[in-house]
Formats: structure tokens, sequence, C-alpha cells
């Protein structure tokens, strides 16, 4: 797949191949061309059902299409992402999808998609999300599945927001995965340094919402350098079909940022990062503190060597806060990289499926 | 060593560490605390102004007598409360139907119980009436020896 348009500086290749650094720059410049002007694939493919909304927020249900090798009936596995991306980084692309793998492997598979604030859901905060959204969200999933409990995964934000959920309603959880969930936010590296400095009551408008352009920028200040080096593996990948169709489908997720209720941001950015409360057990949400010893189920955290959107150091205290019942494991692999690279279908896909058949990580 | 090559290497290096030098430079940027300061203010004065762009828009669409982003939004939210009212009693006809399904259940198990001991019953009031018929019988065999002696 190459870009739609054609290249009008195609001929400055051939001139500066022969030296070494300009070479380079060239690779990179092509690389942001067909970046700018390639068609983007489609994305979030996997056939599914809707079975509940409530405003913004859907909940898609991906039947199993293979057998179930555990003991007993599949539970329900629910899949919680960050409010501030869209849920399809969990359903990408055809080979690199968290629902795909898991329906293959026989387990009902159950998306929360958070949808996209408006305006008029500026007051939503850390409560309303957790204790109405979510919690109605696992109630509905339980009564679809006709079971009485489900699996939950949440990653990034959402194994947070997922981790905080079990510790104040635990009844409907049966185990519980967490992959990049910040815990230990003094350790949050960073996005925890672009956050520090900021006056969360003057910054953010908590009758509002945080807009995308500002969210943009803070995300690409996490690694400047990167989105400059990045063409350089859009050029490669360019010569692929199927590579530069995998590298512009995490491109539209990259692009596609959702905007945060102010509510919800100032409470998060104020208590985690800030505040460091949920270790602390300080955190809480409506008179509740949330205590993450609460959490009595079997309990998976998983940090990535090269994660510096939420570092291992900021993740792995997770196991600590629960207790006996939890367990690490640290993939080689980035933030982004664990669920749509090569990484996602090689580790962590058996991992998670072999997680909720409930065997125990080597 | 042809001199091309000395000058595709020399581009190479300078070219990487232009690369190496730019990473230096963002992480020091990053980390230093006027850059984050200053940024946290930008941020600051830019969620005023767009405060104040919004009153000032609101305000005039008032005074044109039509619909500000402000009543919009008041709308929008009555929709969501009424969102959420429906989803409490949905809540609460689903709960209801789990118990009419528990009583049903339970009816059902009662009326099969029912219907089993009903059943019992009549074998139990057959095994009578006959055991009734053989003393009866019994009874009249009786009689009748005791007419003819």
């Amino acid at each position: 797949m190459k870009g739609a348009v054609p290249d009008p500086f195609a001929f400055v290749g051939a001139l500066v191949a022969p030296y070494e650094g300009l070479d380079e720059v060239e690779r990179i410049r092509r690389g942001a061309f067909v970046l700018a002007t390639a068609p983007r694939p489609p994305v979030g493919q996997t056939p599914h059902e809707i079975i509940h909304t409530h405003d913004k927020l859907v909940v898609r249900y991906y039947a199993p299409t293979g057998d179930y090798e555990g003991d007993g009936d599949a539970l329900p596995v629910a899949l919680i992402p960050s409010l501030i991306n869209r849920a399809y980084v969990l359903d990408l692309e055809p080979g690199r999808s968290v629902v795909e793998a898991l329906a293959a492997k026989g387990h009902p598979t159950y998306l929360v998609d958070w949808g996209v604030p408006g305006p008029e859901d500026a007051a939503e905060d850390v409560a309303y999300v957790l204790l109405d959204l979510l919690h109605r969200s696992i109630e509905r999933i339980c009564r679809h599945a006709r079971s009485k409990q489900a699996h939950v995964f949440g990653y990034c934000q959402g194994g947070t927001l997922a981790a905080m959920y079990v510790a104040l309603r635990p009844e409907r959880v049966a185990s519980l995965c967490l992959l990049a969930a910040p815990a230990k936010f003094s350790e949050g590296g960073r996005f925890r340094d672009l956050v520090l400095h900021l006056d969360v009551d003057e910054a953010i408008d908590g009758d509002g919402l945080v807009p995308v352009d500002v969210l943009k920028p803070a995300f690409r200040l996490l690694d400047p350098m990167g989105n400059w080096t990045k063409n350089k593996g859009v050029d490669a990948a360019s010569k692929d079909h199927k590579r530069l169709a995998s590298t512009l489908a995490r491109e539209v997720w990259l692009d596609d940022t959702v905007p945060m209720t102010g509510a919800f941001a100032k409470e998060f950015v104020k208590m985690g990062y800030h505040e460091d409360r949920l270790t602390k057990g300080t955190w809480e949400v409506r008179g509740q503190p949330v205590l993450l010893s609460a959490i009595a189920c079997r309990t998976l955290v998983v940090a990535c060597d090269g994660d510096f959107i939420s570092p291992k150091e900021a993740v792995l205290p997770m196991v600590d806060a629960i207790g006996a019942n939890a367990k690490s494991v640290t993939l080689p692999t980035g933030h982004i990289g664990v669920v749509v690279s090569s990484a996602g279908p090689k580790l962590f896909y058996p991992l998670l499926d072999r997680w909720f058949r409930g065997i125990q990580p080597e | 060593m042809r001199a091309e090559d000395d000058v595709s290497k020399l581009t190479g290096d300078l070219y990487r560490q232009w690369e190496k030098s730019m990473e230096t430079w963002w992480d020091g940027v990053l980390e230093s605390p006027e850059f984050l300061k200053g940024m946290g203010k930008n941020l600051e004065a830019q969620g005023k102004a767009r405060k104040s762009y919004e009153e000032g828009v609101d305000k005039t669409m008032g005074d044109l007598h039509l619909p500000s982003r402000k009543d919009v939004i008041r709308l929008a939210k009555v929709a969501s409360m009424l969102e959420d009212k429906l989803l409490s009693v949905e809540d609460q006809v689903l709960a209801h139907g789990d118990a009419l399904g528990r009583i049903e259940k339970d009816t059902l198990k009662a009326r099969i119980d029912a219907a089993e001991a009903l059943v019992a019953v009549h074998e139990k009031l057959g095994a009578i009436e006959a055991r009734l018929d053989r003393v009866l019988s019994a009874l009249e065999s009786g009689d009748a020896k005791k007419k003819k002696v």
C-alpha cells in the first residue's frame, strides 16, 4: 500500500541514497508522506452485538468462536480500556485483536466501550464512572452470560479503574487481570512530570471537557523524538502491504484521542498523580475508601519493560497493595505494542487466556 | 577509501550526532521545572481563554434570542438524566423479572410436587380400596357361612 497521492519528491531518494545521514532524513520524509496521504484501514472489525448502552457507553459482545479448553463453563470476560483512548485498541485488526483471540479460545468476551463524552457529560466523575457506568455494565454482562460472576481485564487507566471497581464492588468479579495499570502514581514517569506542576483547579474546567487539542500534544511530549523516528518505521513498512496496514491501523488509534470529562480529569490527576492516594488507601469514592487490599479474587498484574506511559515502577506496586492473591508478570515489550504488535498474539493473548482458565503464569 | 565514502560517513555521523543531541535536549527540556511550570501556566491560560470565549458566544446568542451552547448542554443533560432514570427503572424491571422467574420456577416445582403427591394419594387410596374390598368380601363370605350353619 503506497500513499494515495504520488510523491512529488520521490526523485530525492536516488540523489541522497549514497549518503548515510541524508538517506535517513529522506526515509523519514518518505514515511511522513505515506503517513499523511495513505488511506487508513478499517478498525474494530470483529463481529459483535451490542448488549447494553448507557449514555455514550456501549457494551459489545463477541460470541465464542472456538472451544473453551478450561474446566467447566467459561465465565464471561469483561474488557475495560482507558477513558482517554478509543476502545478499539483491543480490536485493532484481524490477528491483532484481544477480543478476537479470547473469543477464539471459547471465552464469551465483552468490551466496555466508554464512547466519546460530550459537554453535557462534564460532571461525570470517578464515582459515576465506577459505580454507575461500570457497575451496571458488569451487571448486564453477567445477566447476558447467565453467570453470577465475570472475569475482568483492565488496560492502562482502564486497569486502574478496574482495580478500584473490584475494591469497591467485589461480588461479581471472579478474577482480575491488570495490564500496564498505574497504581503508584508518584512513579508515573514523564506523564507524571507533565501534570505535576499543573494547577488542576485553574487548568481544568470542572464544567467542561479536557479537549483533544490539549491531550494530544501532551501524549506527543512523552516521546518527542519518537514522533520523528517513527516515520522510518512507516517507510520500512510501506514496502509490505500487510505491515503498512498494521502500522496505519495503529496510527488511526493513536490519532483518535478522546476528550476527558472535567470532573473525572480533575479527580484523577489530583488524587492519583498529585497526591498518590491509591496505594495509600486514602482515595474515597462516594465516601467509601478504595482499599486495594480488599481485592480478594485472583489478580494478575502485567507490566511492560519498555513502557514509558505506565512505567513498571508505577505498575508493579499494585501487587503489594493487593496482597497474597496477586501475581505479576513483566513482558519484554512496550505499552501499546503489548496488545497491537506481534508481542500480542505471541505473548500476551495466550497469557490472558490461560489466566482466565485458572492457570497460574510460569 | 573513496571520497564519496568519506562524505557518506561524515553525513551519517552528523545525522546520528544531531539525533542524539536532540534527544538529550528534549530530555533536558521535559525535566526542567521551568518548562513544566510554563506549560502548566499555558494550559491554565488556554482554559481561561476558552471559557471566556464560550461565555462571550453564549451572551451573544442570548442577546439574539437564540439558544446558546449552554441551553443545548442543559437539554442534553436532561436527556442524560432521563436515560439514567430509565435505566434504573429497567434495572428494577429486570430484578422483578428475576423474582417472577424464581416464583414461576418455585410454582412449577410445587405443581409437580403436588401432582406427584396426588398420584401417590390415588395409589394409596386404590390400595386401601382394594384392601377394603378384600375385607368386605371376607366378611360377606363369613356371613354366608353363618347363615348356612
